[in-house]
């Protein structure tokens, strides 16, 4: 069974259309995760000292 | 193999550039919006990034207003916002301003504005006060720190060389702030040596801190956005009513009320400001309570080297400023010993270097004797004040202003 499905996913991914579309979306995936990361940004500043001006 | 993997980077990159650029186009799209019709009124988030004031320099109705503690301070029914609410005279100020700013984090919040800011006006604002210590508190500075400003400044590409270099060396002065940010870090060590090979470092890294800064953009267009998303109240428009504005009689109701709210102490300072920090002074604590040592710093303090810093980005940024200081309170600073000429050294030194730029400055020194123009030592503006803050904004902004 499990021979049967690495077969069929090694001759779909042998086909260049597949292969280029499974990649790109792979490569979106790490974006997208750096984006989520990094994307809202920490915006909370540091205790403040008032200086009287 | 890798040939395999180029085109399809190659694709999830544009189509996240793309996505990322809707993105930002549609956020200035709302900010627009929003800026456009909303009333006079400070907006927390403008203290954290730029975006919206981005977007308030693009309106040819708003008037950028950068200062400290003198902006923001209690509403007193003359302060600029309330005064321009209707855009009077074809303008309301767009304030940005929190306790404490200095001319080091000032020139930063202007670096960051880049190339919109080039043939506009703003006005930056502050008091004598800016210069009575010998340099920002390193706690003052770490409050008012902003990455995206700092990065905006250090990656510049309107300012020179010099400018950034001269920058560099005051923001290493406080390590702290810099702790998270090893590569603005590394950065402003390059750009504070003189040595060829440092130079080479900042120009190779200067790629990468551009890019950094990108993603500092993005972060502030996403905040700014929520901010906006989370005031839906903002979009009320504002009422836009032209009608002329009587100085003479608005300065005579302001002076009446400012004397009925100032008549517990010699120096005209308001009543329960008198009370809370002069009444019963304690020395060791009270920021407000000054002496000749304030005077002293006065003359040495780092602020200068600063406030230099902060006229030279302006002018480099083609910026059209007003440089707007305060008064003394001469009765005040007469009765701690501090003489006429010690305050007119202040004066002198900041009309020879705001000169020195070719800006126009207003200091208001004429108003040093009036007891009500101030609201404390620390030439917080009073209502009557304001009055005169007020006008020399509409004159400035229509071009008047002599």
């Amino acid at each position: 069974m499990i021979k049967q499905w690495t077969n069929f996913f090694t001759e779909l991914y042998a086909n260049p259309w597949v292969r280029t579309v499974a990649l790109t979306l792979y490569y979106l995936a790490i974006l997208a995760g750096l984006i989520l990361m990094y994307g809202k940004g920490d915006f909370s500043a540091p205790s403040f000292i008032y200086q009287a001006f | 193999m890798k040939r395999i993997h180029l085109l399809p980077a190659l694709w999830a990159l544009i189509l996240v550039a793309t996505a990322l650029n809707s993105g930002v186009l549609y956020a200035q799209v709302v900010e627009s919006h929003y800026v456009r019709v909303m009333a006079p009124q400070f907006l927390r988030v403008n203290n954290l990034g730029s975006a919206l004031q981005k977007i308030a320099l693009r309106q040819p109705d708003w008037l950028l207003v950068y200062g400290s503690s003198e902006i923001v301070d209690e509403v007193l029914g003359y302060t600029a916002p309330e005064v321009f609410r209707t855009f009077p005279t074809g303008f309301a100020p767009y304030e940005i301003a929190q306790g404490g700013e200095n001319s080091l984090v000032l020139a930063q919040e202007v670096a960051a504005l880049g190339p919109d800011l080039r043939g506009k006006k703003v006005v930056i604002s502050f008091t004598p006060s800016m210069f009575f210590e010998p340099m920002i508190y390193s706690g003052t500075y770490a409050g008012l720190f902003v990455p995206l400003r700092a990065n905006e400044l250090a990656f510049s590409t309107q300012l020179s060389y010099a400018t950034k270099q001269e920058a560099a060396r005051r923001m290493l002065q406080y390590p702290k702030t810099l702790e998270k940010e090893p590569l603005l870090r590394f950065a402003l060590e390059r750009l504070d040596s003189d040595s060829p090979l440092d130079r080479v470092l900042y120009y190779a890294v200067w790629p990468v801190g551009k890019l950094w800064t990108l993603v500092l953009e993005l972060q502030d267009q996403w905040q700014a956005l929520t901010f906006l998303w989370a005031r839906p109240e903002l979009q009320q428009p504002a009422p836009h009513v032209l009608a002329a504005i009587d100085w003479q009689a608005l300065e005579a109701k302001a002076e009446q009320e400012q004397e009925a709210h100032a008549n517990n102490n010699p120096f005209g300072f308001d009543n329960t400001i008198w009370v809370a920090h002069y009444q019963n002074p304690a020395p060791d604590s009270d920021p407000f309570g000054y002496d000749q040592t304030a005077i002293t710093n006065l003359q040495q303090t780092l602020e200068w080297t600063d406030l230099d810093i902060l006229l030279r980005t302006l002018k480099e940024m083609g910026a059209q400023p007003l440089i707007m200081s305060r008064p003394f309170n001469a009765m005040y600073w007469e009765a701690r010993g501090v003489t006429a000429q010690d305050r007119q050294a202040y004066y002198d030194r900041l009309s020879q270097l705001v000169a020195s730029y070719g800006m126009p400055l207003v200091d208001f020194r004429d108003h040093e004797t009036d007891k009500y123009f101030n609201t404390d030592a620390a030439s917080h503006t009073s209502r009557k004040g304001w009055v005169y803050v007020d006008k020399a904004m509409d004159q400035f902004f229509h071009g008047t202003l002599r």
